[in-house]
């Protein structure tokens, strides 16, 4: 097993890689399915947000806003530029809101919180977006994605909230010693 | 860290509170003197009186999403638009003051506002 300083440079970099792979792929998902008939079209589910949240808490914020800056290149590359421009500023600034909510001292905010807190700004922040787009007139999407955020968040704080303890004991951050 | 504690539901209560007074603040109850509003990259390129309405009527925009609205006497609609998410044709009639149909890759939005609201710039 090769030991020495630059290991963990690189399992930092593979792991980071690998959420991004997956925040990717999440997208991809999200995207390729119909619109929910009750919901209103456009309303994602937000399932990026899974990866983001799980990178902020076991890997970091720098780790975190890796994955989130590479998902929305991946924006860029399959919708174009304006999505590019909202998926960015939603997924860093819910990035980091989420982080800090994550590591306030005493951790006064459970799971569920912290994960509709992430996909709530993710949300008004690309309505902010593309407000300046467009001009206010889009604001009349928030009465209907500001709920639908705040259940997809939900559904995500809790996917985390279980899987979340489990991952923590095994160690993810550190090398494993020996084959 | 626990799964869900006390501040969260307080969190949750008080998004949705906000967004309540947000929606009640902008939704006015269905007015005779409607206005629509129809908007590409931000200004203003056409004003419909739909009190002027007799027959229901589409308008081709063209552009690159080839986009059409039709015009009623009791609101408007996206009828068509050459997007990927139609989300803006999908979002049906507008009859209240204040709601709106929006097009994001065609930077392109109609909305129904009251006759006697300023509108910021008008062009063309």
């Amino acid at each position: 097993m090769i030991r020495n300083k630059n290991s963990s440079k690189v399992l930092w970099l593979t792991q980071t890689a690998v959420m991004s792979a997956v925040a990717i792929v999440l997208s991809a998902v999200e995207y390729a399915l119909p619109d929910l008939p009750i919901a209103v079209p456009g309303a994602k589910l937000g399932l990026s947000n899974i990866a983001t949240m799980f990178t902020a808490d076991t890997l970091g914020l720098l780790s975190a806003v890796c994955v989130s800056v590479l998902k929305s290149l991946f924006v860029l590359i399959t919708r174009g530029f304006t999505a590019f421009l909202m998926s960015l500023c939603g997924g860093l600034l819910s990035t980091i809101i989420m982080y800090i909510m994550l590591n306030i001292h005493k951790h006064p905010f459970g799971y569920i919180g912290v994960g509709v807190a992430g996909a709530v700004t993710h949300n008004v922040t690309q309505l902010m977006v593309a407000s300046l787009i467009m001009g206010v007139a889009v604001f009349g999407y928030a009465v209907y994605l500001i709920p639908a955020a705040i259940i997809t968040g939900g559904i995500t704080g809790l996917a985390l909230g279980i899987m979340l303890p489990v991952v923590k004991k095994i160690n993810i951050g550190k090398l494993q010693g020996g084959a | 860290m626990k799964l869900i504690k006390p501040l969260d539901i307080a969190l949750i209560v008080t998004i949705l509170c906000v967004t309540v007074c947000f929606f009640l603040f902008n939704m006015e109850s269905k007015n005779s003197n409607l206005q629509a509003v129809v908007r590409e990259n931000g200004t203003v390129i056409k004003t419909i009186d739909l009190a002027t309405v007799s027959q229901p009527y589409t308008i081709d925009f063209g552009g690159d999403y080839h986009i059409a609205i039709m015009v009623d006497s009791d609101g408007v609609a996206i009828t068509h638009s050459d997007c990927n998410d139609q989300i803006c044709v999908h979002t049906g009639m507008l009859t209240y003051s204040g709601s709106c149909a929006v097009c994001l890759p065609a930077r392109f939005s109609v909305e129904l506002v009251d006759c006697d609201d300023n509108i910021d710039a008008v062009v063309g």
